[in-house]
């Protein structure tokens, strides 16, 4: 069975597109990270409708059909050795490399096999068309749509991918030229791009097709379509949000190293101010505030670990901003 | 003496007035030739009439004059290749990566004659006319205020070509997503280590390239050792043996519509792949035995689906036949 697309009818002219990041997500996954959109969205969220894209069924067909546990050892390898290059003020840099390395192995299967990343674009292309049909359906025209992509983590790769293709290829109908469809915001959360980019670039001479990943054959950059007088970008708005201590956000105990940091011309950059643990509940970590509390309530701070690449806690900490993105006055 | 200042009409008025103008200039259009009902019947000259009064409209002459005599240009080009009267639908399935034929065939079909518009060039044409509705003759359409409802109803039969192009990239893509479950989906054929290893250094040989607009290659490398295989023997004893059997070979998915379906006898009459290459048995017809090395025999192979027949020479020759299927996973 190909994979299936979500058909959803629109209630007014706006749509959100969700697409999550590594693990195992399967269809109904995301309800909560749809109820916290819905909420963001406020009263406009009656005339809106919240898209999921799912690709771990795409992603299974190939870990099923192959093995390429070798080819996943040179590449983790070659992420450990690019991380012992940087000078990090860390105690275990090892076990911090070997984490972030079994993160970015989850990148494997789209790196190393040309054909598994062009199934999951082609599956998320698919998934744009139906959401096209969907809005069409319902009288509102591409030109009229308000469209908003929000990926996270491994998605921001796919995404990314995906509409510098449309960009590319204006058969596709998908663009702001070539489709009259201009998408009103591209959020990438704790986006990896340039993460992946540098280590595709150390292992180049294994990467098939590379002209074929965008990311790699191509300086990084706001996809964008032109006519004869005109340009437009395929997002009248991108942003990219990442923590300080997230280190699939390109950074590592706050150092933001450029090979690691994606950072596009033009795009409006949010660098979250994280903290590895939560006191009492709050990441805000004042002294004189904890010691208060706790002699109000007479009892020790509650310290709780904090998850620095939590999807729907970026969702959290900027609902005001997706607010005004998403909905603007 | 007085000077009064001709007075800029106030927004509502340059709404009312735009939405005027596109009344009349559409008024014309359809005294001129009505305008298709259904989007089926919309042809490239309507989305070419549509755009040239929107241009009119947007006064896109004065706003952008490069554009509007690029759109000029190749309303020229299409008018004198006679590929007006060409539906939408089929010119956007031209418009796809690989197309063949389309709308240059079918405008010879028609007029009889020799066209010299080449196909690609064709091709380039309609997405830049495409691009041009949808950038400039659009912000000079909004610049004169003109009422989205007005612009839909204007740029009908223009949005008729958009629609049917994406129609078509649409079809163009599923084909490719069933192609990739069809090589790589759960009933594909599972590869052993050796084939991954193959396969993946395969990637880098024409021939064996995934194409982002067309899906996978058909084409897959085979190394595979079979336990499961039957060996029978020529000799006059005319008797059967189970034996080991090694595989070297060429892999041939089959994409085209009708192969590859379930169901207990279809899959047999047109299954999703064959293959061919070389088939070695070990010195012995013995099962779970090398096969290759000393002694071994060599001969052709042929499989259909999951189902294989060899041959092999030598002193005791016979056909092979099994199938596809592993005893362990992965292995053999």
């Amino acid at each position: 069975m190909p994979p299936r697309v979500q058909s959803i009818p629109w209630t007014g002219t706006r749509a959100v597109l969700l697409i999550h990041g590594v693990g195992n997500a399967k269809v109904g996954d995301y309800v909560d990270l749809v109820g916290q959109i819905e909420r963001v969205l406020g009263p406009a969220s009656a005339e809106s409708v919240v898209y999921t894209f799912y690709y771990d069924q795409v992603n299974d067909w190939f870990a099923d059909k192959q093995q390429a546990g070798l080819l996943v050892g040179s590449f983790l390898q070659s992420m450990r050795s690019l991380l012992a290059t940087v000078q990090l003020d860390v105690s275990d840099p090892v076990s911090l490399g070997n984490s972030i390395a079994d993160l970015v192995g989850d990148v494997v299967w789209p790196v190393l096999l040309a054909d598994a990343r062009n199934a999951v674009k082609s599956t998320l292309i698919e998934q744009l068309f139906q959401i096209v049909e969907d809005a069409g359906t319902a009288g509102v025209p591409p030109r009229q749509m308000e469209l908003s992509v929000v990926a996270h983590s491994m998605g921001c790769f796919h995404l990314y991918e995906t509409l510098q293709t449309i960009a590319e290829d204006t058969s596709l109908g998908l663009g702001p030229v070539s489709g009259g469809l201009q998408l009103a915001n591209v959020i990438y959360m704790a986006s990896p791009v340039q993460l992946i980019r540098s280590v595709m670039e150390r292992i180049a001479v294994l990467v098939p097709q590379k002209e074929s990943i965008r990311s790699l054959s191509k300086p990084l950059a706001i996809p964008v379509q032109s006519s004869v007088e005109e340009s437009r970008p395929l997002a009248r708005h991108t942003a990219a949000i990442t923590g300080n201590l997230d280190p699939v956000g390109g950074h590592f105990f706050r150092a933001e190293p450029a090979w690691a940091f994606m950072n596009m011309a033009g795009q409006d950059t949010i660098i979250d101010q994280q903290q590895l643990a939560s006191v009492n509940g709050s990441e805000a970590l004042d002294l004189t505030e904890v010691l208060h509390t706790a002699l109000r309530d007479r009892s020790a701070p509650v310290i709780t670990p904090n998850n620095p690449h939590s999807w729907s806690e970026y969702v959290r900490r900027h609902e005001a901003d997706l607010r005004t993105w998403l909905v603007p006055a | 003496m007085t000077r009064t200042r001709a007075r800029r009409p106030s927004a509502s008025n340059r709404i009312r007035l735009s939405a005027a103008v596109v009344s009349i200039a559409w008024s014309a259009t359809l005294g001129a030739q009505p305008p298709a009902s259904r989007v089926e019947e919309v042809t490239l000259g309507d989305a070419m009439r549509s755009l040239t009064i929107a241009a009119q409209v947007g006064k896109m002459n004065v706003k952008r004059p490069l554009a509007q005599h690029v759109l000029d240009s190749l309303m020229g080009a299409f008018a004198s290749a006679r590929l007006t009267s060409v539906p939408v639908e089929q010119i956007a399935r031209t418009l796809q990566p690989n197309a063949k034929g389309g709308p240059l065939v079918t405008a010879r079909a028609i007029n009889r004659e020799q066209v010299e518009t080449r196909t690609g060039a064709f091709r380039e044409g309609v997405l830049r006319l495409n691009g041009i509705g949808n950038t400039e003759v659009m912000s000079s359409l909004r610049s004169e205020a003109v009422p989205g409802d007005s612009i839909t109803k204007l740029l009908a039969p223009f949005d008729a070509l958009v629609a049917a192009t994406r129609a078509a990239a649409r079809a163009r893509n599923r084909d490719a997503i069933a192609r990739f479950e069809r090589k790589y989906g759960p009933d594909s054929p599972r590869l052993n280590y050796l084939e991954v290893g193959l396969n993946y250094a395969a990637q880098f040989v024409p021939g064996f390239k995934s194409t982002e607009s067309g899906g996978p290659s058909p084409l897959e490398l085979i190394a595979s050792y079979s336990s499961l295989s039957m060996k029978l023997n020529d000799s006059s004893s005319a008797t059967a043996n189970l034996v080991s059997a090694g595989r070297l070979g060429l892999r041939v998915y089959f994409f085209g519509d009708g192969w590859g379906q379930d169901g207990r006898f279809m899959r047999y009459l047109k299954p999703a792949h064959g293959s061919l290459g070389l088939l070695s048995l070990g010195p012995q017809d013995d099962p779970l035995q090398r096969a290759w090395g000393r002694g071994y025999r060599l001969g052709p192979f042929v499989a259909w689906g999951d189902l294989f027949a060899g041959y092999v020479g030598g002193s005791n020759h016979g056909l092979v036949v099994g199938t596809n299927k592993f005893i362990i996973p992965r292995v053999f």
